[in-house]
């Protein structure tokens, strides 16, 4: 695995800092150093939980996520997992405990509500655009809609999606090739 | 390539021909070059890559800082942070006292056992001694009149 850089040199601001170095931090119990981290990545992990369990409940899993981040904050060891890798298996796991409770949910029920950001008309396209694949995305399986997420939408290698579903590559490999032949028959 | 072979890789790595295992993208780049399907397959794979690569719409400033303050409002006091984690630890103990700690925990359980088995000797012990006296008094006073019948004494 690639050398993680951890930048904590005395003339850098938080700001300024890596994820890891952050971390490092947070486990020492730096609260402001965690509200740095939670701010940073907060938006794609509601982006990510969108699109894997549904909007109606993406922001009660993403504070799920960076509570459980912060009580499992020692469990991340630094040089073994990038931050990044780590924070999206808490969420992706966290998805997964969601998908299993509400599977008695049909798919035809699942909620889309409306996102809280007003703004110009691109904004409506692209919140018209990313509501028409999120019903798409839920005609696919929990695995395959996780794997493309993480593809795609996190711009993730398919090695790390592997390292993150803790599955091996074929088999990340062929939840995409499916998943995205199913994506391309539902919005034909 | 074939072109069953190239829209599966398609399928699988998306159009960005960066993604592909390099050893399939030139020759993945001829097939677009020769083959008008290929190309037609290629441009509507890119179309799907841009809808699934979509940044979701961005939570507001204000929806942020008051998700980010309900999170840090919530967060558990942590009994072990890493610095007291890496707070040295009390001297362990002399290797004799572990050795007496050791014998202490086989005959702590067992002190009533001890006490009862004490008690249980000092009592056998105690009865043994009066029997034996009881018998030596009757012996001697069998012996005696053995005695007396065989006309000693």
């Amino acid at each position: 695995m690639d050398e993680i850089a951890v930048k904590v040199g005395p003339g850098s601001t938080s700001e300024d800092m890596t994820d890891e170095a952050l971390m490092l931090r947070v486990q020492d119990g730096d609260k402001e150093a965690f509200r740095l981290l939670v701010a940073r990545h907060i938006d794609r992990i509601i982006g990510t939980a969108r699109r894997i369990v549904g909007a109606a409940e993406a922001e009660d899993i993403a504070q799920d996520v960076f509570l459980k981040v912060w009580t499992a904050r020692a469990q991340w060891t630094p040089g073994q997992a990038r931050f990044r890798t780590w924070l999206y298996r808490v969420a992706v796991n966290r998805c997964i405990d969601h998908t299993r409770r509400a599977r008695s949910t049909s798919i035809d029920e699942v909620p889309e509500i409306a996102d809280d950001a007003p703004g110009p008309l691109a904004q409506c396209v692209q919140r018209e655009e990313a509501t028409r694949l999120r019903a798409a995305m839920h005609h696919l399986s929990e695995q395959q809609r996780t794997a493309i997420t993480l593809y795609y939408h996190e711009s993730l290698t398919a090695g790390e999606v592997a390292e993150i579903m803790g599955l091996r590559l074929n088999a990340v490999e062929s939840l995409l090739k499916r998943g995205r032949q199913k994506l391309r028959s539902v919005l034909k | 390539m074939t072109p069953e072979e190239f829209r599966a890789l398609l399928d699988t790595y998306g159009a960005d021909l960066t993604r592909w295992p390099h050893a399939r993208r030139q020759a993945a780049q001829k097939l677009l070059q020769d083959s008008e399907p290929a190309r037609t397959q290629f441009a509507e794979a890119q179309e799907l890559d841009i809808l699934l690569s979509a940044a979701e719409p961005a939570l507001t400033e204000a929806r942020r800082k008051s998700l980010t303050d309900a999170i840090l409002d919530n967060l558990p006091d942590d009994p072990l942070p890493r610095q007291a984690r890496e707070l040295p630890r009390a001297p362990a103990r002399p290797a004799s006292t572990d050795r007496a700690v050791g014998i202490g925990v086989l005959v702590r359980p067992l002190a009533g056992l001890w006490v009862a088995c004490l008690a249980c000797g000092i009592l056998l012990g105690v009865g043994l001694y009066v029997g034996q006296q009881r018998l030596t008094a009757t012996a001697e006073s069998d012996w005696t009149g053995t005695l007396t019948v065989f006309g000693v004494n």
